[in-house]
């Protein structure tokens, strides 16, 4: 019986508890200067946006008007980043704080609730990814395209 | 007996649940993995087209804008092409230990390997270091930014 046990079941050892540990360290770490890095995108673009107001008035920066509209987008444009890097970050802090209780407590239900989080994480970057590449190629197409 | 009621009560065994959860957390990275490796290349590539337009339109570029900040066009072309090649390098390392990391965590379940699966642990905590470490520039070089900015205000 204890033998089918082991062949059947892997027991996380002690070398894989300190892996992983490291890695919900690592991932928290990661997670919360993700945070104040998304803070400071939100702070960057509101000063990029006063500045442009006061400095100009949407008037003239060197040789080029600055519009209402391209304030717009370049807040935009932060915005979207903060809310794209949110959740990931969000997934990493879970994972990081449920895998501490699992290893803490040898709990095998947080255990498994932190590699959903770990999953949810890659997937998110893999989708996210998969989309900047789509991008990526479409910039590289039609680049080719003009040099042609 | 009360070896097992030891062994279960102070150790984590990972049951079906588990490994099914861990088996697609591993896929998961192994996309991340490739499509990484795929853009880092992709990167040079887009650098050395990138470097190669600027450089044939460098007359333009050298009489219009960018004469005034002392750079050349192939100067400029060049400076784009390093950038290119540092975010495909990045790219790249990033998605070698995220593939590293998908790879060995299956085998290491398909074979009931723990040393296996603990490298593909390892692996995902180079994975998450690596990030940290590039996250950590990346905000002394914001923090520098905003205050700049704000200096400038």
């Amino acid at each position: 019986m204890e033998n089918e046990k082991s062949l059947f079941d892997l027991q996380v050892d002690m070398l894989g508890k300190a892996h992983l540990k490291e890695t919900a360290k690592w991932a928290r770490f990661l997670a919360i200067t993700g945070f104040v890095g998304l803070g400071l995108v939100f702070i960057a673009s509101m000063v990029v946006t006063m500045s442009a107001e006061k400095t100009s008035g949407y008037k003239k920066y060197g040789d080029e008007a600055i519009t209402g509209a391209e304030v717009l987008g370049s807040l935009l444009g932060a915005l979207m980043i903060v809310v794209l890097y949110f959740f990931p970050c969000y997934f990493l802090l879970r994972f990081a704080n449920k895998m501490r209780t699992a290893l803490d407590s040898d709990d095998i239900t947080s255990l498994n609730e932190s590699f959903k989080n770990l999953k949810a994480t890659f997937r998110y970057l893999g989708v996210v990814t998969i989309i900047f590449l789509v991008f990526l190629l479409i910039g590289l197409l039609s680049s080719i395209g003009d040099g042609g | 007996m009360e070896q097992n009621q030891n062994s279960s009560l102070f150790s984590l065994n990972l049951d079906a649940q588990n490994s099914y959860t861990l088996r697609s957390t591993a896929s998961w990275a192994k996309v991340l993995g490739v499509v990484s490796l795929i853009i880092a290349g992709l990167c040079i590539v887009f650098g050395i087209i990138m470097q190669q337009a600027i450089s044939n339109a460098g007359s333009d570029f050298d009489s219009y804008r960018y004469r005034s900040s002392g750079l050349s066009a192939s100067n400029l072309g060049t400076m784009g092409l390093a950038i290119y090649v540092i975010m495909g390098l990045l790219y790249g390392v990033s998605g070698i230990f995220a593939l590293n990391a998908g790879n060995k965590i299956n085998a290491g379940l398909k074979t009931n390997n723990m040393e296996t699966l603990n490298a593909g642990f390892a692996g995902a905590r180079n994975f998450f270091a690596f990030w940290a470490i590039l996250m950590i520039i990346f905000l002394l070089l914001m923090l520098i930014g905003v205050l700049g900015s704000l200096g400038n205000m």
